[in-house]
């Protein structure tokens, strides 16, 4: 079933309005809000959405192992996705098309972070961003073309761990003392013993095959504070990805993360020491539950000099993470620089020396 | 009678034999120096120079000494001394007698190989009778530094004799040559070296930045812990033991191999001097 929620006032479709409970026509700026749209799809039944200001639409004609047919809602366009894609845009008549079966069941989210950042302040930023850094080209700004922009719901699974951990080190104290004409060091050898417990909570790791994992990561921290209970409203106007893995295959990476994350706290008590060498280390962590969660992403896509580039902006936060091309004369002149404030100091600092 | 005439004879002998002495040293018998200065100018107790670089040092010693009025000597010792060099050196001059003219002026040159160290030292009764300043007793000690750390001792000899002797300002015309360390180039910056590390500098702080500017860091262990902290159920920190390492502390004086020890002690007279490692 394509899911599409329509303007009461003008019938065109209705997109979220960022950081705000409300879903907006771009057109007669009529504004429904979520709650009222949640009563009537309560009202309507769980599965059956035919009430006011919702449309719906037969699942595809075929549908293979890689791709879905889906037919908009709105004009009539066939929509062809990937087995994963689980909101869309219209191609044709740029309606927003919710594919509900993709988030049904077992694959219907917990959790949904709504995007903060709307389309305009991406883009801005974006802007902002290429005018950034010394080694960015000149006419970057200029010359760069802004192919795509696409907010994302990103699926991700979200661990809670319990972990504790036993930390065995040797450790050194240094100490000099100066006795007429003898300076004596001291070396004060000690054994440290850890057992530390702690709980991490909502460890994220994103479950889509499409993104970079480490680019993902270094997009965090999402703010959990603006965590809400999952909503199909909040996807209108977004494109948005089903899970592509169950939790149990992105567990392990959660695990290294939690593990990670407990044994550098628990080296971190080992406070006031010259040397501090881990000998040796037990971690027991224990799971105590997984969500599945929407994070929002803007991924925005462009071309300068016949190459493509992507920077991906956290939706909620606006923390970007992307790279920039690099000016060769830019970097030619820094290493240029560089190379003879070094080599002056050198000079300096040989010649003191002699 | 025949046995009178043979004991005559041999007290007459006895008795030339005195007066040459005293002649050939031209000093006289109230010249206490004389008795001493006769000795040996070069001890190589720690076996450093060959037979024929002694002889050298010794014909030079005598010979440079006497144009400078000063006995110059050169002692090495493999033992441990359990003295500070310069004590050494001035017990070395004191004890054996070394000294010239009325303040017993005589310079030391004392490489102690056990201690791996190399001492100046000028002995004069009275402060206005040294030939050398504390400057120039440093100038010594820094131009026997390089034959010193690269194990040429006959020529740190050598050059501590020339030294002497530039230093005392005595012109002893084409028979001597001006010491070699201040023929020697003073060591320059070497530009090329400089240039290649501004290169590898400057190509690491442009990868550096490069390679930084997009690059936000992961989020701390801090963010997804709860209530931001860690509870220690046990902390131990066992004291082990203590290992004690024991230095000698290179002093002024006795630098050790960095170099820089200074000449001093010389400002009320009696003698001073300064030490230095190889």
């Amino acid at each position: 079933m394509v899911k599409n929620y329509k303007c009461p006032g003008c019938g065109a479709s209705l997109v979220y309005e960022e950081g705000s409970e409300f879903l907006a026509c771009p057109y007669c700026e009529t504004r429904v809000a979520l709650k009222d749209l949640q009563e009537e799809a309560a009202g309507a039944g769980e599965e059956e959405t035919d009430g006011a200001g919702e449309e719906e639409t037969s699942e595809a004609e075929t549908q293979d192992a890689e791709t879905s047919q889906f037919q908009c809602s709105s004009c009539g366009g066939e929509l062809v996705t990937d087995a994963y894609t689980a909101a869309t845009i219209c191609p044709f008549c740029g309606s927003p098309s919710i594919l509900k079966t993709r988030l049904s069941g077992k694959y219907k989210p917990d959790l949904l972070i709504p995007f903060s950042i709307g389309k305009e302040e991406a883009k801005k930023q974006f802007r902002d961003w290429t005018k950034s850094g010394f080694f960015t080209p000149k006419g970057f700004y200029s010359q760069n073309t802004l192919e795509s922009i696409n907010g994302i719901y990103v699926p991700y699974w979200l661990y809670d761990f319990d972990a504790s951990v036993h930390m065995e080190a040797s450790a050194t104290r240094v100490r000099t003392q100066r006795k007429g004409s003898y300076e004596y060091t001291y070396t004060d050898h000690f054994r440290l013993r850890r057992d530390t417990e702690t709980s991490f909570d909502r460890i994220p790791v994103d479950a889509s095959k499409q993104m970079p994992d480490d680019t993902m990561e270094r997009l965090e921290p999402f703010s959990y504070e603006k965590l809400e209970a999952f909503e199909m409203p909040y996807l209108s106007g977004y494109m948005a990805e089903r899970t592509n893995f169950e939790s149990s295959q992105l567990e392990p990476r959660a695990r290294e993360r939690a593990k990670s994350y407990a044994e550098r706290a628990t080296r971190d008590t080992m406070q006031g020491y010259a040397t501090v060498n881990v000998t040796s280390c037990n971690t027991r962590l224990g799971k105590r539950k997984q969500e599945y969660a929407m994070l929002p992403v803007w991924v925005l896509s462009y071309r300068y000099k016949n190459k493509n580039w992507q920077l991906y902006l956290n939706g909620q936060t606006g923390r970007r993470i992307g790279s920039l091309p690099v000016d060769p004369g830019r970097a030619a002149a820094c290493f240029g620089i560089c190379s003879a404030v070094v080599t002056v100091l050198a000079g300096l600092i040989w010649g003191i020396v002699l | 009678m025949k046995w009178k005439r043979t004991i005559l004879l041999l007290l007459f002998g006895i008795l030339l034999t005195g007066l040459g002495d005293v002649f050939l040293t031209g000093s006289g018998a109230n010249d206490a120096d004389a008795v001493f200065a006769s000795g040996s100018w070069v001890d190589d107790g720690a076996w450093l120079f060959e037979e024929s670089e002694i002889r050298q040092l010794e014909e030079d010693c005598a010979s440079y000494g006497d144009e400078i009025g000063a006995d110059l000597v050169i002692v090495t010792v493999d033992q441990d001394t359990n003295e500070a060099g310069t004590d050494y050196a001035r017990s070395y001059l004191l004890e054996n007698g070394f000294g010239k003219g009325s303040g017993r002026e005589g310079i030391i040159f004392l490489i102690d190989m056990y201690q791996r160290e190399y001492t100046v030292y000028e002995y004069n009764k009275e402060a206005s009778g040294y030939l050398l300043t504390d400057y120039e007793g440093d100038c010594i000690l820094d131009a026997l530094e390089s034959p010193m750390r690269s194990g040429r001792y006959y020529d740190a000899a050598r050059e501590f004799l020339d030294c002497c002797v530039y230093y005392a300002g005595v012109d002893l015309g084409d028979n001597y040559d001006s010491p070699s360390s201040l023929h020697a180039e003073p060591a320059g910056v070497n530009w090329l070296i400089c240039v290649v590390i501004g290169l590898a500098g400057g190509a690491l702080i442009t990868g550096i930045l490069i390679a930084t500017r997009n690059g936000d860091q992961k989020p701390s262990s801090g963010v997804y812990m709860k209530d931001g902290r860690l509870e220690i159920r046990h902390r131990d920190d066992v004291f082990i033991n203590t290992t004690v390492v024991k230095r000698k502390i290179e002093t002024e004086s006795r630098s050790g191999k960095g170099g820089g020890g200074g000449f001093s002690g010389g400002k009320s007279g009696g003698g001073h001097g300064g030490s230095r490692g190889f």
